[in-house]
C-alpha cells in the first residue's frame, strides 16, 4: 500500500481515471476506494451553465408556444369581473381587500381603466364613466371576520352577518360596498381558505331563472356545472367557464339576493368564434369583435338577464417569430456600448470570454460589433463621438476569477466582492466607463427570476425610479419581478421583466448616479412598440424604417436621457 | 405515492401552461443527462441529445398521457430514440441498440448518478469550483492552483474534501 498522503494518492488516482476511465487503482488506501467510485462518475457531471442555458432556452420556447392570453395578460384567467366606479373606490379596494394596482390606462378626461390583483385573482375597474352597474362578487379570504369588519369600517352596508354555512365547512357574510356591489366574503374552514378548484375571486350572478342562465352559459361559453345546491325556490351552482369558476344564484326577496346584472371581461383563444357562438345561444350584440388600441381584440354581447360579456383575445404576435429566425442569439434587451477606443473589445474578450459574432465597418475608423457573452449579447459601436456608459449585472461562474481578470485588464474597482442577496458580487468600472456588477449566484435557492437566468442584465440608477418603472410598464409592457421600496416610497431595488430580459432599477443617490444608457430592444413589431412608447411619454429620435443591416428600427429617448432602439429583424444577414 | 401525485399535477400544470415545464425540467435534468452521457461519445454530444430530449418533450407534452409511470421513463424513451437516430445517421449500427437500456434494472444506476450530479451543485463554492475544473474541464491540480492563486496542496485538500462529502452524501445510494 502506498505511504503517500491520502490527498496525493487520491489526486494521482483521479489523474489516471481521467486519462483512462477503465483504470482500477490497485494500491490505494482502502478508505479511498469509495471516493474513486464517485470520481469515476464525476467525469460525467454536466456543466452547470449548460443546465441553466438549456432551461432559459426551454423557457423561451415555452413562452413562445403559450397562447398570447397567457403571455400578455399575466395573472388573468378566463373570466374577470369588471366593476364601474368613482375614483375613491380604488382606495376602498386597496384598504379593505389589499388590492394591488397592476395596470392603469387613461381613457379620457377623469376616466381610466385599471386592473387590480387580489390574492390570486384579478379585477378590472372602469372609473369615471358615469355608468353604474353594481355586480356580485364572491371572495375567499384567510379570515372572513377580519375582512368583514374592515369592509364595514370602510362604509359597507351589512347584508348578512358572518356565520357558518350549514351545507359546507365555510364561514361567510355579505356586504354591499359604497359603489353598490355585493360581496359575499367567505373563508373555507380547514387547511385551505379557498376551496379546491376555486380562486380568491369569482364573479357572481344573481338572476331570476338561474337554471336558464346556466343553460345559456353552457351553450354560449361551453360552461360546465361543477356543483349545484337546490332548495324550494332557490338554487346556487358553481359553474366552470374556461379556467374560471363563477357562482350563479337564483334571485330572491333577500336584499343580498336581488338580481345583479354583471359586466364580465373574458379572455379566450378566439374571441370571434365565441362571440358568434354567444349570439347563436341567444345573446344580443353590443359590439362586433375588433382590434382595440390597448392590445386586445374584443366583441361584446348582452344576455337576456342583462349581463354584459366582453369577449377578448389579446392580439397575437405575428405567426413567425422573426427574432428567433433572424437574430437567434438575441434577447429582448441588449446593452449598446460606445467605447472610444477599438481595444475595448479585447477587454470584453479577455475578461468575459466574449465571442464576437459580427463586425461591420460603419465609417472610417468606426465599426459596429456584436458579442455573445454566456446566453446574452452585447452590441458595441466603436468610434462614435458620443459616450453613454451603461451599468450591467453579469453572472459568471466564478466572480473572484472574473473580478481579478477585470482589474488586470484595466477596470477600476468600485466595490469589493461581498456576499448578499444570494449572490457573491463585486463592482468595477471598465476602461470605457461602463459599470459591471460581476456576480456569481450562490445556488442556495431556486433560480426563479429572469435576471438570474440571463448572463447580462442592464441596470439603472435614476431619479424618481418609481416613475421610470411606470414608464417601462407602459412603454414596453414591463412587469415587476421584484420590488423593494424604502419607507419614504423610493425604489430601493427592483427587477422589471421586459420580454425575456430584465432591467435592474433603483433610485439614484450620492453613490449611484443616473447614467443615460443606450439599449437595443428586439420585438416582433417595432412600429407598434415604438408607438406605445411614444404614448408612454418617450420622444422620437428616429422614426421606424428599414435599415441596410436587416433590422427595421426606430429610436426613442425617455425623459431620463436613455435611448431605446426598437428593432424587428426582417433578414438574417447583414449587408 | 405523494411524489407520484405531485408529478402528475406538475405534468398537468405544464400541459395547460407550458411555462410550468421548468419544474419538470429541474426534477429530471440530471436523470436525463445521466442516462444520455454514458451512451454517447462525448460531453458535446451528451449536451446535444439532452437538449433535444427536453425540446421534444416540451413540444409533445400535450401528447403525454399519465399512466402512473414516472415522467422520467418517457424522457428516457425519447432519449433512447434520439440516440438511436444519431447512430443510424452515422451508420454505426442499424438496429435499435439501446432498447435494453430502458430495462428497469438500469434505473438505480441512473438515479444514483443523477443524485450525485445534484449534490455537486450543493457543494461549498470552492469545492464545487475545484470539482468542475478537475472533472468537467479536466484541468490538472497545478493548473487549477495557478488559476485560483492557491497552493497545489490546498487544491488537493479541497478536492479530497469535495469527494469525501459526495461519498458521504451519496453514500447509501452508491453501493
Amino acid at each position: 500500500m502506498s505511504k503517500e498522503p491520502l490527498i496525493d494518492q487520491l489526486d494521482q488516482a483521479i489523474s489516471e481515471i481521467l486519462a483512462d476511465p477503465e483504470f482500477m487503482p490497485a494500491s490505494v488506501d482502502p478508505s479511498l476506494t469509495e471516493m474513486l467510485r464517485v470520481a469515476r462518475d464525476l467525469r460525467d457531471v454536466p456543466r452547470s451553465d449548460f443546465k441553466a442555458n438549456l432551461k432559459a432556452d426551454l423557457e423561451r420556447k415555452a413562452m413562445m408556444s403559450t397562447t398570447a392570453t397567457v403571455q400578455f395578460r399575466e395573472g388573468f384567467r378566463t373570466v374577470t369581473a369588471y366593476l364601474l366606479s368613482e375614483p375613491l373606490y380604488v382606495d376602498f379596494l386597496k384598504n379593505v381587500f389589499g388590492a394591488i394596482e397592476t395596470e392603469r390606462t387613461e381613457t379620457g378626461p377623469g376616466r381610466f381603466h385599471a386592473e387590480y390583483r387580489i390574492d390570486d385573482s384579478m379585477l378590472m375597474l372602469g372609473v369615471g364613466s358615469g355608468l353604474n352597474m353594481p355586480t356580485s362578487i364572491e371572495l375567499y379570504v384567510p379570515n372572513v371576520d377580519e375582512v368583514f369588519k374592515r369592509a364595514l369600517d370602510a362604509g359597507c352596508k351589512e347584508l348578512m352577518p358572518v356565520q357558518d354555512a350549514h351545507w359546507e365547512p365555510v364561514r361567510f357574510g355579505c356586504v354591499e360596498d359604497p359603489a353598490g356591489n355585493t360581496w359575499s366574503i367567505a373563508t373555507q374552514l380547514g387547511k385551505n381558505y379557498i376551496p379546491e378548484g376555486r380562486n380568491a375571486i369569482s364573479a357572481g350572478f344573481v338572476a331570476k331563472g338561474a337554471a336558464q342562465l346556466i343553460d345559456f352559459m353552457k351553450r354560449a361559453f361551453n360552461a360546465q356545472e361543477i356543483q349545484k345546491y337546490e332548495w324550494p325556490d332557490g338554487l346556487y351552482a358553481s359553474i366552470r367557464i374556461g379556467e374560471s369558476v363563477v357562482g350563479v344564484s337564483e334571485a330572491s326577496n333577500h336584499e343580498w339576493m336581488r338580481p345583479t346584472p354583471s359586466m364580465i371581461y373574458m379572455y379566450v383563444e378566439d374571441c370571434d368564434a365565441l362571440y358568434a357562438q354567444a349570439l347563436r345561444a341567444g345573446a344580443k350584440s353590443i359590439s362586433e369583435p375588433k382590434d382595440q388600441f390597448y392590445g386586445d381584440r374584443h366583441g361584446a354581447v348582452k344576455d337576456e338577464w342583462g349581463n354584459q360579456w366582453y369577449i377578448a383575445t389579446p392580439i397575437k404576435e405575428p405567426t413567425t417569430n422573426k427574432i428567433a429566425e433572424f437574430r437567434p442569439n438575441f434577447r429582448t434587451l441588449t446593452p449598446y456600448l460606445l467605447p472610444s477606443m477599438p481595444e475595448y473589445i479585447d477587454f470584453l474578450k479577455n475578461v468575459f470570454d466574449a465571442e464576437q459574432t459580427f463586425r461591420g465597418d460603419t465609417g472610417p475608423g468606426s465599426f459596429h460589433a456584436e458579442f455573445k457573452i454566456g446566453n446574452s449579447m452585447v452590441m458595441v459601436g466603436v468610434g462614435s463621438s458620443r459616450s453613454m456608459p451603461a451599468s450591467m449585472i453579469i453572472y459568471v461562474p466564478n466572480v473572484d476569477e472574473t473580478y481579478a481578470r477585470a482589474l488586470k485588464a484595466g477596470a477600476k474597482p468600485v466595490s469589493e466582492i461581498v456576499e448578499n442577496y444570494g449572490d457573491r458580487f463585486g463592482l468595477v468600472e471598465d476602461p470605457a466607463g461602463n459599470g459591471w456588477c460581476i456576480a456569481t449566484y450562490l445556488g442556495r435557492e431556486p433560480i426563479v427570476a429572469q435576471d438570474r437566468l440571463n448572463t447580462i442584465t442592464i441596470s439603472f440608477a435614476l431619479p424618481d425610479a418609481a416613475r421610470f418603472i411606470d414608464f417601462a410598464k407602459r412603454a414596453f409592457n414591463g412587469r415587476e419581478i421584484v420590488r423593494y421600496d424604502s419607507a419614504e416610497g423610493k425604489v430601493m431595488h427592483a427587477k422589471i421583466g421586459i420580454g425575456d430580459s430584465a432591467l435592474g432599477v433603483g433610485e439614484a443617490n450620492d453613490r449611484w448616479h443616473s447614467k443615460p444608457t443606450m439599449i437595443y430592444v428586439y420585438v416582433q413589431d417595432c412600429d407598434a412598440v415604438y408607438r406605445q412608447a411614444l404614448r408612454a411619454g418617450a420622444k422620437s429620435i428616429l422614426e421606424p424604417k428599414d435599415q441596410p443591416y436587416g433590422d427595421r428600427q426606430g429610436g426613442l429617448e425617455d425623459e431620463w436621457g436613455n435611448q431605446w432602439f426598437i428593432a424587428t429583424p426582417f433578414r438574417a444577414n447583414y449587408t | 405515492m405523494a411524489r407520484t401525485d405531485d408529478e402528475r399535477q406538475l405534468i398537468e400544470a405544464a400541459q395547460k401552461d407550458p411555462r410550468r415545464f421548468g419544474e419538470l425540467y429541474e426534477r429530471n435534468f440530471e436523470r436525463v443527462y445521466a442516462f444520455v452521457v454514458r451512451r454517447v461519445r462525448d460531453r458535446h454530444e451528451a449536451e446535444d441529445v439532452t437538449a433535444e430530449v427536453f425540446q421534444h418533450a416540451l413540444a409533445n407534452l400535450s401528447k403525454f398521457e399519465w399512466r402512473g409511470v414516472p415522467f422520467a421513463v418517457w424522457l428516457y424513451r425519447i432519449a433512447a430514440n434520439a440516440i438511436a437516430d444519431r447512430w443510424k445517421k452515422l451508420s454505426k449500427q442499424s438496429a435499435d441498440p439501446i432498447c435494453d437500456d430502458l430495462d428497469q434494472s438500469h434505473r438505480p444506476d441512473i438515479e444514483r448518478r443523477a443524485i450525485l450530479f445534484q449534490l455537486v451543485d450543493n457543494l461549498p463554492d470552492d469545492q464545487r469550483s475545484v470539482v468542475i475544473k478537475r472533472f468537467v474541464e479536466e484541468k490538472s491540480v497545478r493548473e487549477i492552483a495557478q488559476e485560483f492563486a492557491r497552493s497545489e496542496g490546498a487544491i488537493k485538500q479541497l478536492q479530497y474534501r469535495a469527494l469525501e462529502t459526495l461519498r458521504a452524501l451519496a453514500g447509501g445510494s452508491h453501493e
